[in-house]
């Protein structure tokens, strides 16, 4: 396992009027090298939680576990754990303050202490990844760059840290479709040829649902299911109920099962449901 | 055809400061909106559907061509608190157009702008936080309320207003599925019951799909106008464009090319629903 | 991070204190500031310490909300008794530490000042825990106003607290927010002040860019409310002047005038 944690519980402005139970005892592991999509509705403690993973945040209650080992809270410890597993906040381009996308990309390599020459290296090699390597944008400032640009910027100056597990909290809010599309791409490339284990958190579920091996859904401050997608989006009623949705498609086959249609509603993409029903039309001619 | 609401004439725009050789956000826009209309603006980043959306309540105006709300141009200074009245706006992030320290004091801004009478603000204050289902929250400070409460309150906020005209620049972008549900179902409420004017920017063909008219962007340019069921069914400009549509007319799309009888313009889970049941009984 | 209570937060009630129209309460505490800088005697203090905790009881603020406004200004009031102690003369010598001494007046003077930093404290805190910002600022407008012929928008500086106030939770989240984007990134603010200067960069800019964004965005939601600099407006809550307000005033005079005349 590569993240775990055992009956977490954090609650904000403890002893307040204002005092808000954000997690009530999380457990769950994360699969070193998985592809992990966490739901919840707003306000169900899904940021605070992913602050638990590096430390940001300190439980009041039991224990978070990074391969294996007990999470500490000292200086040196934190920042191991911070360079290992790699968080991408919501918008993280708002976090920019560098004057050229270069020194925006070195300022996590930097702070590890990185010689000169490797934080180049490390610099490159995640603007490679992110597929903003053309040598013009380098001393561009980072806030001239496009929404799109801009958010896959942000994702390499964290993934410069060459971190093993990267963890994003909403990182399709507020782009467009072609953006959308090209974040997702990144995320199965790092997942899929690098071997980086991806946690992440979204509503827009058609392009994740097919790359993602295990959910987690959380409602008020604990996991409530987890599973493969065949098993998460069979339980339409529990998701309902925490206001979440299904993908686009598998919704379309619910309903389309619910009319009576003779298909399985354990499809996710356009092209699995355009050969159920080519199949059933098939059977149906053939009889 | 309805009385005209919003109208374009050849309009163009460029962002001051930019220099003269880059592309206009906007140019040649010729468009008539009519009252009671619901209508989708799609288009990809930049392609200038915001700034459109900022024409129309003259937040801001023409660089060439004319703009009439009511028929009254928005190039003249006295029309503008007419205009705005008549004319809301809802912007993408929820955080930043709440004004007031609690729900109640925001929803009364524009009243108070107006200088309404104060009994008649706090009656027209509580219709609409009734009308949209948040009464409860009246003196909860908006830092307590979720994205889509927050939404709600600023359309609460415009609708005590009584406008003609409500414009939406991504509402739901930054909410979960819940809060994109509720803001949805008030817009579409609003339309039907209230005769409100729609104009809603949008990145979701979901929602596209449930507006009567769909203009698409691109570069500036107005290149398509039509009713969603020709637009998000016309795969190939979409496509070309960067932009999708529902999950319902993709499908249709791809069976219709593997021989099925079904209907152009199918866009809704319920229209293939419909046809598919149909064809069952056939074969 | 520290989660207490600070000065500026509002706790909902509807108590006597409460329901007193913000304009009235400005005046009761500005009498309430001028009788603690009149008083001289410790039975005077305790009189009007006990009439605090008394008030404190009525609006329900719970007495650690007063003792975490102290933890502030701890420093300052540690400060002072240092240099009123070793450097106010007169009286009895109390204590002798090589070549300073503590005399008695410089004790007498300490107490003195303790007493009012922390009666100063406790009445802002007890205000600002029982009106909302909101109305403090209208009350607040309302002093203001005959001012505007002297060319002070009055109903402009009102508008700007009330943002201000509006935005303080906004602000102090995202700051938060982004103290841990930036030690998610390896950032480390610990360490001696100096080396935490130079490293505030990261957090300084992207906050001020984030307030001017924002600042941006709410001019345009705002303007497109129809919201216009020196425009005539109304105002929802009329805020009516009851009884109980003017006794509330009334009593405070009183007092006023019963301290200067017995001069405890």
């Amino acid at each position: 396992m590569f993240i775990r944690t055992e009956d977490l519980k954090y609650t904000y402005l403890p002893g307040t009027p204002y005092a808000v139970a954000a997690l009530r005892g999380v457990n769950l592991s994360i699969a070193r090298g998985s592809f992990t999509v966490l739901l919840g509705s707003s306000g169900c403690g899904k940021s605070t939680l992913l602050q638990h993973f590096i430390g940001l945040l300190r439980p009041a209650g039991g224990r978070v576990f990074i391969e294996g080992e007990p999470l500490g809270y000292g200086r040196r410890e934190l920042l191991r754990v911070r360079q290992k597993v790699g968080l991408v906040f919501q918008e993280p381009e708002m976090q920019f303050f560098a004057e050229t996308l270069f020194d925006e990309i070195a300022f996590a390599p930097r702070n590890f202490g990185l010689s000169h020459a490797a934080v180049k290296e490390q610099v490159e090699q995640a603007l490679k990844l992110v597929g903003l390597n053309d040598p013009a944008l380098k001393e561009k400032s980072p806030f001239h760059l496009s929404a799109g640009q801009q958010r896959l910027a942000a994702i390499a100056s964290v993934l410069a840290m060459q971190p093993r597990a990267l963890i994003l909290d909403e990182p399709t809010a507020g782009l467009d479709q072609a953006a959308q599309d090209k974040l997702f791409a990144l995320l199965q490339k790092l997942n899929r040829d690098r071997g980086i284990t991806v946690v992440v958190v979204t509503h827009r579920l058609e392009q994740v649902v097919l790359m993602a091996h295990h959910f987690l859904v959380m409602d008020r401050g604990r996991i409530i299911m987890e599973g493969p997608a065949t098993e998460i989006f069979s339980r339409v009623e529990v998701l309902s109920r925490c206001g979440l949705s299904l993908p686009p498609v598998t919704r379309l086959m619910h309903e389309l099962a619910a009319a009576g249609l003779p298909f399985s509603t354990a499809l996710f993409s356009i092209e699995e449901a355009r050969a159920e029903i080519n199949n059933w039309r098939a059977r149906r001619v053939k009889r | 055809m309805s009385e005209v609401l919003l109208e374009t004439r050849n309009l163009s725009f460029t962002y001051p400061g930019e220099d003269e050789k880059s592309p206009p956000a906007l140019e040649g826009i010729d468009l008539q909106i009519a009252d009671g209309e619901y209508v989708a603006l799609i288009g990809p980043n930049g392609s200038g559907k915001t700034t459109l959306l900022k024409q129309f309540n003259a937040l801001l105006r023409p660089t060439s061509g004319e703009l009439y709300f009511d028929g009254r141009s928005t190039a003249d200074e006295n029309n503008i608190a007419f205009i705005r009245a008549h004319c809301g706006m809802i912007f993408q992030n929820p955080d930043n157009q709440i004004v007031g320290a609690t729900v109640e004091e925001d929803v009364a801004f524009a009243l108070e702008n107006l200088a309404v009478p104060p009994p008649e603000i706090r009656r027209r204050v509580a219709e609409a936080l009734e009308l949209l289902g948040i009464s409860q929250l009246a003196a909860t400070p908006p830092h307590l309320l979720s994205g889509g409460e927050k939404q709600k309150v600023a359309m609460a906020g415009i609708l005590a207003a009584a406008p003609r005209c409500l414009l939406l620049d991504e509402p739901t972008a930054m909410l979960d599925p819940a809060g994109q549900a509720a803001v949805i179902d008030t817009l579409q409420m609003l339309n039907r019951e209230r005769g409100i004017t729609v104009v809603h920017v949008t990145h979701f063909p979901e929602e596209a799909a449930l507006a009567r008219r769909v203009i698409v962007l691109d570069r500036g340019r107005l290149v398509q106008d039509g009713p969603p069921a020709e637009i998000l069914t016309d795969l190939g400009p979409l496509r070309a464009l960067g932009l999708r549509t529902t999950a319902a007319g993709e499908l249709a799309g791809l069976l219709r090319e593997d021989g099925f009888p079904l209907c152009r313009g199918i866009l809704h889970n319920r229209e293939l629903v419909e046809q598919l049941c149909l064809f069952a009984q056939k074969i | 991070m520290k989660r207490s209570i600070t000065l500026g937060r509002y706790l909902p009630g509807n108590t006597f204190l409460h329901r007193i129209n913000p304009r009235f309460k400005l005046l009761l505490l500005l009498i309430s500031l001028a009788i603690l800088f009149i008083l001289k005697t410790y039975a005077g203090f305790g009189l009007l310490f006990f009439f605090l905790f008394l008030s404190a009881a009525s609006a329900r603020v719970p007495l650690r909300y007063l003792a975490g406004a102290l933890r502030p200004v701890v420093y300052i009031v540690l400060f002072t008794v240092i240099i009123y102690f070793f450097f106010t003369k007169g009286g009895l010598v109390l204590l002798r530490l090589g070549p300073l001494t503590v005399e008695q007046a410089g004790v007498a003077a300490g107490i003195l000042v303790i007493m009012r930093l922390v009666g100063l404290v406790f009445m802002s805190m007890l205000l600002t825990l029982t009106t909302t910002p909101l109305a403090l600022a209208h009350g607040l407008e309302y002093f203001l106003k005959p001012l505007g012929k002297l060319g002070i928008p009055a109903a402009e500086i009102a508008m700007i607290m009330t943002i201000a106030m509006r935005f303080i939770p906004t602000v102090s989240e995202e700051s938060q927010r982004l103290l841990r984007a930036q030690m998610a990134r390896g950032a480390d603010f610990e360490g001696g002040f100096f080396s935490r200067a130079r490293k505030f960069a990261p957090l300084i800019v992207p906050l001020f860019i984030g307030a001017f964004r924002r600042a941006d965005a709410l001019a345009l939601a705002m303007e497109a409310r129809g919201y216009r600099i020196g425009a005539a407006r109304t105002r929802m809550c009329e805020e009516p002047v009851t009884a109980a307000d003017w006794g509330a005033l009334l009593f405070a005079l009183a007092a006023l005038v019963a301290v200067i005349l017995s001069g405890i």
